[in-house]
């Protein structure tokens, strides 16, 4: 764990520190044609003994942090001026919402689909669980598209909505834009939901249930008294995993709107990486939202942690 | 407080064209603050018959009165009774407190009046340093007193036991044994308890009810059980170590198997019949000697087969002619394996019973 973990993280907060570039020196090349030589200046990578090119880094401390969190005020950067300046908290703002909005819906969902199959008949419940574990199967990437199509311009539900008068262009602003995401990653999320709390119920100790019943509760306080307390562990378990992969939700965004109206904090690493061209800064970025990971784990986990000890 | 009556009550299941029947009709008057205990081996419908009571499980047929309704039609919770689960059923995510005040709470009963009652009952089953610790810090035998107090906090009209010691160790079972006969004794309130262990029934009981098959095999205290039982099943479930049986012929009064003879049985038929003997009727001698009263006793040789020590009794296993009989004798006899021994059986501490139905055959 320590190797496959630390490292790499040490490694990028140490190289998000440096800037790196080629060194680079100005030739004139000859070139010879049929009609005659040209003298040409060009740039070219300065080389070391071996024929290597030489890097020469500059450790130039938390600059990166301070483009990246818009705090650079050094307006001589270009770069700087042409992203919005504090995109990664725009972000991180998103990643927010979504998990805020998708994590209930995603429990209650959850939580009453497994309550629903409970009662179904043995037969019945196989084919349930097994169509509604489908979202969860499919590759992200898969879904998403699946998702865009439902809903481009003459998809299938924007055209049933004309039919009632509804006009909605789900693509082309950023409000639906970032409901067709929580949507779907509600979508994708239930299903785990379900099942862990759909197993859950199977654990549910009939004998305090019936002891309940014997006692005076009615169906909802039984609810109430018994199953609930002892899904508890188990709604921290799916909030836990639901928060982790909210943090990284990345493919609707790069599917749906390509970043066009919201970007997530995992998304927005690709990006740099993508765009800039620098792994610097991409560290930097990494960095950051494994700091904001941080940020919104940590209390989940020392939750889990407490409970855990208090089982022992 | 209250008389609780079966009427021909039964219970069959209907799955997938299968009837499984899981209780015969069935009809037990059970008087007001008498304990009664339903005792039988897994599967012979004692735990069908107390759901049954406790409105858990319709019946199939049958009517059942609590006092002086009947409560076919009521709900659980309306049926005024409380009840003890083998594997406690409390909650786990309340405090001692909670749980015991957990029936009273639901049921609406004032805040002011539910403190004294908890208090009251945790008293009853020595719980009160305990009050604040969630059941999960509680042994085995601590957390089956508060199933207990949780029981009586609210003074129901009748307690159902469904095997209330059989997830505890040997120790502790006696020590509860003894807290819930107590506490019967102060609360004189009607018990109905459910147990396969013949000890319990036998200590608890006011009167015995062992089922076996699905029906009633016997009614009666546990002194009718154990001096008088009505049928083989009866007569080997009750007793330990078991009851021997040996299948032989009866022939004016005489029993005879592979040259075992013992006379002096006035029964009044004569075929295929089954000797039942305790062990502890069983008189075991060294076979050379002769101190058994041989006017009393029928001698037979045998050979010993194990001998067992249990400390305040030795159990003496024979080989009879490939037959195994088992005899209780003093704690300080000892024998080999192999040694040859004489057993005595009299006709008066036997039973009879019929080789075919296996029911008594009674003079």
């Amino acid at each position: 764990m320590l190797l496959l973990m630390a490292v790499p993280l040490a490694m990028t907060f140490y190289f998000s520190l440096q800037q790196c570039a080629l060194d680079l020196e100005l030739v004139t090349v000859t070139q010879t044609g049929p009609f005659g030589s040209q003298a040409v200046v060009t740039q070219r990578a300065r080389q070391d003994a071996n024929g290597k090119p030489i890097e020469r880094c500059e450790f130039i401390g938390f600059r990166h942090y301070e483009r990246i969190l818009g705090l650079d005020n050094d307006t001589t950067t270009s770069a700087a001026k042409n992203e919005a300046p504090n995109e990664f908290f725009a972000a991180l703002k998103f990643t927010l919402t979504y998990i805020i909005s998708t994590a209930p819906l995603v429990l209650a969902i959850g939580l009453l689909l497994a309550l629903g199959v409970q009662r179904l008949s043995t037969r019945w419940r196989a084919v349930f669980i097994t169509s509604a574990l489908l979202p969860f199967i499919v590759t992200p990437v898969v879904a998403a598209l699946s998702i865009k199509w439902l809903f481009r311009d003459n998809g299938l539900i924007p055209f049933l909505l004309s039919k009632i008068g509804v006009q909605v262009f789900w693509m082309a602003e950023a409000w639906s834009a970032q409901l067709l995401i929580v949507l779907y990653g509600v979508w994708h999320s239930v299903p785990f939901a379900f099942i862990v709390l759909f197993a859950g119920l199977q654990s549910v100790p009939q004998d305090s249930l019936e002891a309940a019943t014997i006692d005076g509760a009615s169906k909802w306080q039984r609810f109430i008294y018994v199953t609930l307390p002892h899904l508890a562990p188990l709604v921290v378990f799916v909030l836990l995993i639901h928060v982790m992969d909210a943090y990284r939700v990345f493919e609707p965004i790069v599917v749906l709107t390509q970043g066009a109206f919201t970007t997530s904090v995992q998304y927005l690493t690709y990006f740099v990486l993508l765009q800039e061209n620098n792994p610097f800064k991409a560290s930097a970025a990494s960095v950051l939202t494994m700091a904001g990971i941080a940020v919104l784990l940590v209390p989940l986990l020392i939750k889990t942690y407490r409970e855990q000890r208090g089982i022992a | 407080m209250a008389r609780v009556q079966l009427n021909e009550v039964s219970r069959v299941w209907n799955s997938a064209g299968i009837r499984t029947v899981g209780l015969k009709p069935l009809s037990l008057d059970i008087a007001d603050g008498e304990f009664i205990v339903l005792l039988g081996p897994s599967g012979c419908g004692k735990t069908t018959t107390m759901r049954i009571v406790a409105g858990l499980e319709e019946s199939s047929a049958g009517e059942v009165w609590i006092g002086d309704r009947c409560v076919n039609s009521l709900e659980p919770k309306d049926r005024d009774v409380a009840m003890v689960f083998q594997s406690y059923g409390l909650y786990p995510n309340m405090t001692v407190r909670e749980n015991i005040a957990f029936p009273l709470k639901i049921r609406g009963t004032p805040r002011a009046d539910i403190e004294p009652a908890v208090a009251r009952a945790a008293a009853m089953v020595e719980l009160n340093d305990l009050l604040d610790r969630k059941p999960k810090a509680l042994s085995g035998g601590q957390r089956q007193r508060v199933a207990l107090a949780r029981a009586i906090v609210r003074k129901p009209a009748v307690f159902l036991m469904d095997e209330p010691l059989s997830n505890l160790d040997a120790k502790l079972r006696v020590s509860m044994r003894s807290h819930i006969k107590h506490l019967h004794h102060t609360l004189k309130t009607t018990t109905i308890y459910v147990t396969h262990d013949q000890i319990e029934a036998m200590t608890l009981a006011d009167r015995v009810v062992v089922m076996s098959k699905a029906e009633i095999q016997q009614i009666g205290t546990p002194q009718q059980i154990y001096n008088d039982p009505a049928n083989t099943f009866v007569a080997s479930f009750v007793g330990s170590p078991a009851m021997n049986l040996i299948e032989g012929e009866l022939l004016a009064g005489v029993f005879r198997c592979n040259g075992i003879e013992i006379a002096g049985f006035d029964a009044v038929r004569d075929g295929r019949v089954l000797l039942g003997v305790r062990p502890e009727d069983v008189a075991v001698q060294a076979a050379a000697t002769r101190d058994v009263d041989s006017q009393r006793y029928v001698l037979v040789n045998a050979d010993v087969f194990t001998c067992e020590l249990t400390g305040d009794a030795t159990l003496v296993v024979c080989d009879v002619r490939g037959q195994r009989i088992t005899a209780k004798a003093d704690k300080n006899v000892r024998y080999e394996i192999g040694d040859k021994v004489g057993l005595g059986f009299s006709a008066i501490h036997s039973f009879l019973f019929d080789a075919v139905t296996q029911d008594r055959i009674r003079k």
